[in-house]
């Protein structure tokens, strides 16, 4: 567990900082969470209708590009970077350091990678 | 990623592994753990991905008729066949375990039903509770009065219609908020004591699971203490134990090793021998160190990284970054400086567009 838990707080760093939708047909957890939980609360349109015309990729951009621009985003971000490194600090930089790493090296060799 | 190491039923085959105890078991998920990270750095991406999408969401039943399991399938991202048959065999042999009602040890069996009732509560998410007063009156209306709210008024946190059933009185509880990621749902619940005494769903769930739900609700508080004192206990129990000495020795060691495990990740694209130098620095002082102290560049590359995720576009991040009161060539000057001197790539600018690496 403790071995793993760098990786857990670098996964849901990774998400909240740095994931968007892609390509790819596979839509990960946290992004259909939001997806439903922000989805039909947002303006006038419920989430299915919005999947139904636009597709649920076009929806979850704009919530996490509006997201993105947020300043206390970059403080959060900041938070993670300005981290401790040993494990008794939770982890949280080594693992989102370490995910960063695995994910450039896995978008060099594949487009799948990206999102 | 996260299928990668917490669907692994390789993984699980070493940690149920009984023909290994003490260190030998010990250092078998250590070894494991670090042989898998390697196949990940060595990883076929495309094929693996490719599979993994095809893959995905499916599942296969047990082959046990007393168990309700669904395994998901590895997809490309397992890659010992044999293995990850014996991580199946070995977790449906432990939740046949846990299921098994007809045990004649009462002690046993109430101990596995709250194991099979807490695995069935790893689809629930807490998103955060609140402890309060909770009071239900004649009315059946119940309300949430706050503890120490500060406030001259007592006001409550919520109203709302008691479920079916309660009885009127107060006592201490807690409002609580979770989601069903797997139903792309969400509940909010009040317990008093451990009663539940109102929830609510968002989402589309059926009659009889919200049924199943509600149960698994009213059982937190006693499930946390419960863990509480089992964890008291297990300590009571290896310090009588030979283990004991296995476990002091991997609570003094493996600190350091994961460390070592991450200083290594961390460093990665560091592609000289300046790499280690880079490593001590990041493990002593972070990322901060590493950066020569300059929180400057931390809060410049920060705001990069967020808004670069969904807009890389060179001419239009420099606008912004303008906004904000950042120099975004300043940034791209600092990033290049801050690799010549440690070899640790920050920011890449390729074709008009800014891919920040950390």
């Amino acid at each position: 567990m403790e071995s793993l838990r760098p990786l857990s707080e670098g996964l849901a760093c990774f998400s909240e900082l740095d994931s968007i939708p892609g390509r790819s047909d596979v839509l990960t957890t946290p992004m259909m969470s939001t997806f439903f939980n922000f989805g039909g609360l947002d303006g006038s349109r419920t989430s299915d209708e919005v999947t139904r015309a636009d597709g649920a990729n076009l929806y979850l951009f704009s919530l996490l590009f509006r997201a993105r621009q947020d300043p206390d985003l970059t403080q959060r971000r900041e938070n993670v970077l300005a981290g401790r490194f040993p494990m008794r600090y939770g982890g949280h930089l080594p693992g989102y350091l370490a995910l960063k790493n695995i994910w450039r090296v896995a978008r060099q060799s594949s487009w799948r990678a990206n999102d | 990623m996260r299928s990668y190491f917490y669907d692994d039923y390789g993984f699980i085959a070493v940690l149920l592994d009984g023909s290994r105890s003490e260190h030998k078991a010990a250092n078998a998920i250590a070894d494991y753990f670090l042989s898998r990270l390697k196949q990940l750095l060595k990883l076929d991406w495309d094929t693996a991905l490719h599979e993994f999408e095809k893959h995905f969401g499916r599942t296969v039943p047990s082959t046990q008729e007393t168990i309700n399991l669904l395994h998901p399938l590895p997809g490309g991202l397992c890659n010992d066949a044999r293995l990850h048959a014996q991580g199946v065999e070995e977790l449906e042999r432990l939740v046949c375990e846990v299921a098994d009602t007809e045990q004649t040890d009462l002690v046993q069996r109430l101990m596995c039903q709250l194991d099979a009732q807490r695995l069935q509560k790893r689809q629930l998410l807490c998103l955060g509770s609140l402890e309060a007063e909770i009071e239900v009156n004649i009315h059946d209306r119940v309300s949430v009065w706050p503890k120490d709210s500060g406030l001259p008024h007592k006001v409550p946190t919520f109203n709302a219609s008691a479920m079916e059933g309660v009885r009127e009185g107060t006592a201490s509880g807690s409002l609580e908020f979770y989601l069903l990621p797997n139903d792309h749902a969400r509940a909010s619940t009040i317990i008093r004591e451990h009663e539940v005494v109102y929830v609510n769903f968002d989402g589309e769930l059926g009659d009889e699971q919200k049924k199943q739900l509600t149960l698994l609700f009213g059982t937190r508080a006693r499930d946390l203490k419960m863990i509480e004192e089992q964890e008291a206990n297990l300590e009571i129990v290896v310090a009588d134990d030979a283990i004991r000495i296995v476990r002091a020795q991997a609570k003094k060691t493996a600190p350091e090793g994961i460390e070592q495990l991450y200083r290594w990740l961390t460093t990665i694209p560091i592609e000289d021998d300046r790499w280690n130098e880079a490593a001590q620095k990041l493990s002593s002082g972070g990322f901060f160190r590493l950066c020569d102290n300059d929180g400057d560049f931390i809060r410049g590359l920060s705001f990069l990284g967020v808004v670069s995720s969904v807009n890389p576009d060179k001419t239009e991040i420099a606008e912004l970054a303008r906004a904000r009161g950042f120099d975004l060539e300043e940034l791209l000057r600092q990033a290049k400086a801050l690799e010549a001197a440690t070899g640790f790539p920050t920011i890449r600018e390729v074709d008009g567009k800014i891919v920040v690496l950390v």
